[in-house]
């Protein structure tokens, strides 16, 4: 039976001749170590896809292509998962996170308002200054001589927020600074999160200006499922980018100009979306559980976002590149020829 | 010249062999120490061929598949030559030095 892994290769004669000598190894007596097999095979049929036998950095410049596929993939797999994430919170649920943040205060909540009001029920949508967020739920309540405690009430909100399920993430002061670093007031924030849920809450403090309030935002957390989806799709998004480059080597390998135009082209749109894939590292802390889809990974890919703009350019720069190698015909392959028989 | 590289040339010194023989000759020579895997092997007879050390010699279809027979050229000739005569130098070299350390340790 034909391997699999034989299917590494590109399409032509080097896979019959792989099996031809498996099967001759075989039938040698020649004892097969299967796992090794493949594992060889997968990892020199891919190699093999690339083209250029002399070349050490086309694998290098593969593996980056391969990366950045997978992130693009992890992206659109993600926000379109999202289309199917829980609902949010019901009525039952606010009042209950109400009583659990501020006992006996007349906490509301408020839906959130994106820019365009058809993005209402959109998992994502541009809010007031064009900033991508995720959708949520706010509050903003008048604090009283209790919450004026800022370190009192935290302690007792840790509490009851422990009591019923939740984890603090963080702690940490909010007040406005002088310029010296000193705090001008006693604020503080706080983001804490369930399985379903996150919350971030400001207890703002300011007596000289008169402010004392809870400002507090609910968010979906990511649910498992969608984070298992997006680390899944990456995987094939990486073997396609890895594909994708092999093929465009191949077709320009012996052809100078097409080579250094497509290496431009591809490693100008890699470092346009360099930013981006930055910002998407802060996704692996979904392993720990600290992942905030206020701000998703993918965010350097809108065209919202400060380094969004040079997505499209960066996207632009590979098509280049693809056309640049669709229009070679692709010249003697440099897999060994009967052509090349003195 | 890697190890396997070398071997794989030295291989193919006496005959065209394919990917096969090639496997074998080489475990062969080295005593078994190479035991090349077939991925390794024809990403090694491409890289080869791109660098001119090695050629097809002929195809023969056997049950539909092709098998192809790999010969040494003259560059790979060349190289191989070269290469054996480096090993020669720096085996003779460190044979020298360790000759005339022996008697400091019988001492």
């Amino acid at each position: 039976m034909r391997p699999l892994a034989l299917y590494a290769y590109p399409s032509g004669p080097r896979r019959d001749e792989v099996l031809d000598t498996l099967l001759m190894a075989a039938a040698g007596g020649q004892g097969r170590r299967r796992v090794r097999e493949t594992a060889n095979l997968l990892r020199n049929g891919m190699r093999a896809r690339l083209g250029r036998p002399r070349s050490r950095a086309v694998g290098v410049f593969a593996t980056i292509v391969a990366l950045v596929a997978g992130f693009f993939a992890a992206a659109l797999a993600n926000r379109l998962a999202w289309e199917a994430a829980p609902d949010m919170p019901s009525a039952s649920e606010r009042a209950a996170l109400a009583e659990m943040i501020a006992p006996g205060l007349p906490m509301t909540w408020a839906e959130w308002s994106p820019d365009d009001p058809a993005d209402q029920r959109a998992p994502f949508a541009t809010t007031g200054g064009g900033e991508l967020d995720a959708r949520q739920i706010d509050s903003t309540t008048p604090g009283t001589a209790q919450t004026a405690q800022v370190a009192t009430y935290l302690a007792g909100l840790r509490k009851r927020l422990s009591d019923a399920g939740w984890r603090v993430v963080r702690d940490y002061p909010s007040a406005s600074r002088n310029l010296d670093g000193t705090p001008q007031d006693d604020s503080a924030a706080i983001l804490a999160r369930n399985d379903r849920l996150v919350l971030m809450l400001w207890n703002n403090h300011d007596p000289a200006n008169k402010v004392n309030e809870l400002d507090a935002t609910v968010y979906r957390a990511e649910p498992t499922w969608i984070s298992a989806v997006t680390f899944a799709a990456g995987l094939p998004g990486a073997i396609l980018g890895w594909l994708v480059f092999g093929w465009a080597s191949r077709r320009t390998e012996g052809r100078p100009a097409a080579t250094a135009l497509t290496i431009s082209a591809a490693a100008l749109g890699l470092v346009l979306v360099l930013p981006a894939v930055l910002l998407a590292a802060d996704y692996l802390t979904v392993l720990t559980g600290d992942y905030l889809p206020g701000s998703p990974f993918w965010i350097g890919l809108e065209p919202t976002n400060e380094f969004g703009g040079l997505a499209l350019p960066a996207e632009a720069m590979f098509a280049v590149a693809l056309l640049i190698a669709a229009f070679c015909r692709p010249v003697q392959r440099r897999q060994p020829q009967l052509a090349d028989q003195a | 010249m890697r190890e396997p590289t070398f071997w794989i040339l030295t291989a193919l010194v006496d005959q065209p062999r394919h990917g096969y023989g090639v496997i074998q000759e080489t475990a062969a020579l080295s005593d078994g120490q190479v035991t090349l895997q077939a991925g390794t092997l024809y990403a090694a007879l491409d890289r080869l061929a791109a660098e001119g050390l090695v050629g097809v010699d002929h195809e023969e279809i056997v049950d539909g598949r092709p098998r192809r027979y790999y010969r040494l050229t003259e560059s790979g000739t060349a190289a191989l030559a070269a290469e054996t005569e480096r090993l020669a130098r720096n085996a003779s070299t460190a044979s020298r030095r360790l000759q005339a350390r022996k008697p400091g340790f019988a001492g």
